[in-house]
């Protein structure tokens, strides 16, 4: 009796270690994050007392917030339409035949395990006004651009960090589509060939269908990714010029560690915090497995 | 006859295209490597040259030396060694008995911590800095670099229990239970037979876990806040804001960060890939 009841809270104790960790620094502070949301705290970090939806009031009438959701969708939706597309491109070509494809997937990959900290940090020197090699790539085709501030307008600002942002989605979403066309079975493809099928159509009625749940997953994660994306942005133009390049996570950070108001901070965090839950959920959805 | 050369031709041009766009795009993704490399090795005189050329005229090797003088590397890089060692460390303690719970017994809960490990593994960070600052300053854990560990490894971990999970799940069950027929104990079973059969899912984890942590740069930029204590991603950024930064060190220092981890990752990118589609990549 003593053995089975032993054995009945093993796989408890064997789990121990990680609940403890997950409720203590991912649990608690959701649910302190909730309480200081509706709380009043001032800026040495200290509640004095529930404040009701005033923080959420004070977001609400900014002017800026509407501005950085609107900059935080189009970021999101920018890098997403434009990465997506390349990298189903890229798959495709790396999925065939050729010399040197070991080498060109692994040159593909590489980016995405380098921090996005490093590659912020030398695209900031690229793009600069005039030492930066952006002018120096414009000036192969005869544009010249010296001390062009492109991080220093709002318009170009916002355009490098899609850009840079896209850069760093492609290695991602083209090794996962890659690894989707790699299962799609070869004599599905070849009686699609046997049939007439080529190219395009081949593409389109044969190809694509087999990897959606691929695809779909691929940009769910990129989503995700790229909405909660911070060192980009903030390496690069810390939110600036005039907010023009902030996102909700960078504003975030602003409001909570730059302007000390962690309350209204709180309440921001609670709003990414909801739009997450959004997406983790469609993420189980369909990611879930048989077994559950 | 001109059919099967029109064809043949289009084959070609589509070949071409093929070439060109990869060719493109790869450019593109490496352009900011090709500049890391070339500025690293130029003399101060053509990193600051208006605009600047391609490739150093003068390879200054040197540069890799004065280099340690100027960017606080080696001190960044023993926080970045402990922060992320730390993390991995706590990760495969988590991990690896929970990936056995999940993987082998059947309990009540199993499905909800499968479920609640799927839900989080999308979860970040940001939604919990300000909490975590001020929870970690009640308990004096700021500046302490194992803190940093910590909640690296708790943003890690859900992913990490996942792979490990499905890991113990490959191998078959009739294994462990016939060496417990023979009378080995569940701990001979898992540290004998089932921990050396999951080594790549282990290696897996450990080098994603380790990666993670040692690219990080949102939580150390909040939890360690001395300049002391900066690991390598927050040391980088912290020295390119001051004024005058030399962009050939900071550009030697970036890639002596990223190699390292580079390597490691290129190792497992097949088995993360698996991890991240879990049930759509069959």
């Amino acid at each position: 009796m003593f053995r089975a009841g032993r054995r009945h809270s093993l796989p408890y104790l064997f789990l121990l270690p990680s609940i403890l960790l997950v409720v203590g620094v991912l649990f608690i502070p959701v649910l302190k994050t909730l309480i200081s949301a509706f709380s009043d705290i001032n800026q040495l970090g200290q509640t004095t007392g529930f404040n009701g939806v005033t923080n959420f009031r004070a977001l609400f009438t900014d002017p800026l917030f509407p501005q950085i959701m609107r900059q935080t969708l189009i970021w999101t939706v920018a890098i997403t339409v434009v990465a997506t597309p390349v990298s189903i491109g890229l798959a495709l070509v790396l999925n065939t035949r050729f010399r040197g494809r070991t080498i060109s997937r692994a040159l593909v990959f590489a980016p995405w395990a380098v921090s996005f900290v490093y590659v912020a940090i030398m695209w900031r020197f690229i793009l600069d006004p005039f030492y930066g090699h952006w002018n120096s790539l414009l000036g192969v085709f005869g544009i010249h651009t010296t001390g062009t501030p492109w991080l220093g307008k709002p318009t170009s600002a916002l355009v490098a960090v899609i850009a840079v942002g896209v850069q760093l989605t492609i290695p991602f979403t083209t090794t996962v589509t890659l690894a989707g066309l790699q299962s799609v079975p070869a004599d599905v493809i070849e009686a699609a060939r046997m049939d007439g099928s080529r190219g395009w159509r081949m593409f389109k009625d044969i190809t694509l269908p087999l990897i959606r749940p691929v695809l779909a997953v691929a940009t769910l994660v990129n989503i995700i990714y790229i909405f909660n994306s911070f060192p980009i942005v903030w390496v690069m133009t810390q939110g600036g010029p005039a907010s023009s390049t902030e996102t909700l996570v960078t504003y975030v950070y602003k409001v909570g560690f730059v302007n000390n108001q962690y309350g209204e901070g709180a309440a921001l965090s609670v709003i990414a915090f909801v739009i997450l839950m959004f997406f983790s959920f469609l993420y189980v959805r369909f990611t879930a497995r048989e077994e559950f | 006859m001109s059919a099967t050369s029109g064809s043949a031709a289009r084959r070609r041009i589509g070949t071409s295209v093929k070439y060109l766009f990869l060719a493109v795009v790869i450019a593109s993704v490496l352009f900011p490597a090709v500049v890391v490399a070339a500025t690293s090795l130029k003399p101060a005189g053509e990193v600051y040259s208006s605009p600047p050329g391609w490739l150093p005229a003068h390879l200054q090797w040197s540069n890799y030396i004065t280099m340690f003088r100027q960017v606080p590397l080696g001190h960044a890089f023993l926080n970045s060694v402990l922060v992320a060692g730390g993390a991995t460390v706590v990760v495969l303690v988590c991990a690896l008995p929970a990936g056995y719970a999940l993987a082998r017994f059947s309990f009540p809960g199993r499905r909800a911590v499968l479920f609640s490990t799927l839900a989080i593994i999308m979860f970040s960070p940001i939604t919990v800095v300000i909490a975590l600052f001020q929870l970690f300053s009640d308990y004096g854990l700021v500046d302490q670099w194992y803190a940093a560990s910590l909640a690296d490894a708790a943003f890690t971990l859900p992913f990490c229990l996942w792979i490990m999970t499905g890991y113990f799940q490959t191998i078959p069950r009739d294994l462990d239970e016939a060496a417990r027929m023979d009378g080995a104990s569940m701990g001979r079973v898992f540290f004998e037979i089932l921990l050396p059969l999951t080594l790549p899912g282990i290696a897996t984890v450990l080098i994603f876990a380790f990666v993670q942590a040692w690219n990080d740069f949102l939580i150390a930029s909040i939890l360690l806040t001395n300049q002391s204590g900066y690991p390598l991603t927050v040391a980088m950024f912290d020295f390119v804001g001051q004024h005058g930064v030399q962009w050939q060190y900071v550009s030697g220092a970036v890639l002596l960060s990223s190699i390292p981890v580079l390597v490691l990752f290129l190792f497992v990118q097949r088995f993360l890939v698996r991890g991240l589609t879990v049930g759509a990549v069959k």
